[in-house]
């Protein structure tokens, strides 16, 4: 199958500074891909980029459209969440309805109305009356009754409780996602979300630092956890970063074989939080 | 699929649905975008709205008699004739659609600075961009509902008023509290009335185009205080003009912008036929009702300038400009 998304050198600069310096990577279709990276790495340009809200150079097709000359077929295809309050105050809930309905070919009201008599949202309410995990529902439930293909979402559950997170992940996750279906999620709260990855990107200044399926990432990364009078022995395989835990040292290799590994120590797979520490730490020295 | 291409007739069977669902689609969507945009600015259908009910209500409390002062001589107390009473309801008529007029021009002019700036403001502009609506469509709903939809429902609505007015002038008149023959009523000359406000509405559309590029320009160009630009400039230009160099030609050319058409529309003033008449024979109020200017302004003049038609270039370029500028605004 093609991939849904396929980036080649993607670059954008402000000014003297490189937002994308050369990104490359590609989603294939059916996946939940976590693009995570410290703030400024150039996530959010790169969303930007690929649902066409901002200029680049490179080579980037987007369910094989370039979103530069052919926005209006690609948003057809795609949906996305830039950020929590991007509903306008002004706009009552029935209104909400109406308008995709209206402008969307995809878009199935009965199943928003499903999703919001879920909630304790009104259709006579404004969005300004709403609180903002409810403002998310409404956004989520609108959204989630366009039947897209590619789902981009950026940091959409900044800024709400954790009952709320929950949820927002438990419907995307439960109710939407299926194997016709891709989405690409920015978060902050990597732990909380590390378990809906199907494939993990990590961006750092504009590049991309690691691409891989989460499934892969046993066979690839391996944190060993060792007492501090074994830690030389450890380094001396080269661990790309450690980190004191407790008295003992843990440490992250990159393609080591187990065996030559768990003799020395505790082994395990890292979780994508650590092993995102761990490949930050490095590149920011 | 491949079976038809091979037959024409097959293949143009398809094609006509299809290009009728797309046809359909694409006017559902203009619908939705220009319905979305009275949701929005309210005040588009209220202000007007609330300015119709406020002139019936006057007319609700109208009494008095006709005082007529023609030239510095007062007249007095006279019955009017029927052609009077008639003059005096088409007068009634246009000063209800100009009164309308004014609101509708502080309305529209604060909804198009405000139409592309509010949505980079509440960052709004993520949630319609998400959805398959182009940049060309969207400027085009709001460039109908400035240009068309607004203009045609003020002009319908001042003819409604009217006719509510003058019903309520007639009752008035019935139970005495206006003089008798005040009321006249005529539906053909109230229809070229209503003609000819309508090419006021057409004319006043093309020839305040650019006023409308501009301010949809400022929109979708200010960071902050929108408003302040798009009155800041009008204001502050010519004054530097007048400081710098002394001169006054960007201060005429906004003037001249702003109400020339209606000059060639009048033939340079040349309209002393009404004044002439007024103050004909024993100076009484004498004036035809207004439908007779139907065959003494310029139509043809006035849609034939060649400002007219620069206008709208100038307004292409800069509507043009707007929408090129949503496209890839990049500021939040």
């Amino acid at each position: 199958m093609t991939a849904v998304i396929e980036a080649r050198g993607l670059t954008k600069a402000f000014g003297a500074q490189r937002a994308l310096d050369g990104m490359s990577f590609a989603v294939q279709p059916g996946r939940i891909v976590g693009l995570i990276g410290p703030n400024g790495a150039g996530k959010t340009t790169a969303l930007k980029a690929i649902l066409g809200l901002t200029s680049f150079t490179g080579d980037l097709r987007v369910m094989g459209l370039d979103p530069r000359s052919q926005r209006d077929e690609l948003m057809r295809e795609v949906c996305f969440i830039a950020d929590v309050a991007v509903l306008p105050r002004w706009l009552k809930v029935s209104q909400a309805l109406e308008f995709v309905a209206g402008v969307h070919p995809r878009f199935d009201r009965s199943v928003a109305e499903g999703f919001l008599k879920k909630t304790d949202i009104h259709m006579s309410s404004r969005v300004g009356q709403l609180s903002k995990g409810m403002v998310t529902q409404l956004h989520l439930a609108l959204i989630l009754a366009i039947d897209a293909r590619l789902l981009v979402l950026d940091e959409p559950t900044l800024g709400l409780d954790l009952l709320y997170r929950r949820s927002f992940y438990d419907t995307l996750l439960n109710d939407y996602f299926d194997k016709q279906r891709t989405i690409l999620l920015t978060t902050h709260q990597v732990e909380e979300v590390e378990h809906l990855f199907t494939d993990i990107i990590f961006i750092n200044q504009g590049h991309v630092a690691l691409d891989s399926p989460v499934e892969d990432l046993g066979s690839r990364y391996q944190q060993l956890t060792v007492s501090s009078e074994q830690a030389g022995a450890a380094r001396a395989l080269k661990p790309f970063y450690e980190q004191q835990v407790f008295g003992r040292v843990a440490m992250f290799f990159e393609g080591r074989s187990p065996a030559e590994l768990s003799a020395l120590g505790e082994l395990r797979t890292p979780t994508i939080a650590d092993l995102f520490v761990a490949k930050m730490q490095r590149a920011t020295p | 699929m491949s079976a038809n291409m091979t037959t024409p007739v097959g293949t143009a069977s398809l094609a006509a649905p299809a290009s009728d669902a797309a046809r359909s689609g694409l006017q559902q969507t203009l619908v939705t975008l220009v319905r979305r945009e009275f949701w929005e600015h309210r005040a588009l259908w209220i202000a007007p709205l609330a300015t119709a009910v406020l002139l019936v209500v006057f007319a609700l409390f109208a009494h008095g008699h006709t005082h007529i002062v023609v030239n510095g001589g007062d007249v007095g107390d006279q019955p009017f004739s029927a052609r009077q009473a008639l003059a005096f309801s088409t007068i009634a008529q246009a000063v209800v659609w100009i009164a309308l007029n004014v609101v509708m021009v502080f309305v529209l002019s604060f909804y198009l600075v405000d139409c592309l700036y509010a949505e980079r403001r509440d960052r709004s502009i993520y949630f319609w961009k998400s959805l398959p609506v182009s940049d060309g469509l969207t400027v085009a709903s709001k460039l109908l509902v400035a240009m068309v939809v607004v203009p045609l429902g003020v002009w319908a609505l001042a003819a409604v008023t009217h006719v509510a007015i003058s019903m309520v002038f007639a009752a008035h008149s019935a139970f005495g509290q206006l003089p008798q023959h005040l009321v006249a009523w005529n539906t053909l000359t109230w229809l070229r009335v209503e003609f000819l406000l309508l090419i006021g509405v057409i004319l006043g559309a093309l020839w305040y185009a650019p006023i409308t590029g501009f301010f949809l320009l400022v929109s979708v160009l200010a960071r902050r205080n929108a408003v302040m630009w798009a009155l800041g400039i009008p204001v502050l230009v010519p004054l530097l003009e007048r400081i710098v160099f002394g001169s006054h030609y960007i201060f005429t050319f906004i003037l001249y912008r702003s109400a020339g058409i209606w000059d060639i529309l009048a033939n340079h003033g040349d309209l002393k036929f009404i004044s002439d008449r007024a103050a004909e024979g024993n100076s009484h109020f004498n004036m035809p009702p207004l439908d007779a200017l139907l065959g003494e302004l310029h139509f043809r003049a006035a849609f034939l300038a060649p400002d007219l038609w620069l206008g709208l270039i100038a307004a292409a370029a800069m509507i043009y400009a707007a929408t090129r500028i949503r496209r890839y605004r990049d500021d939040t």
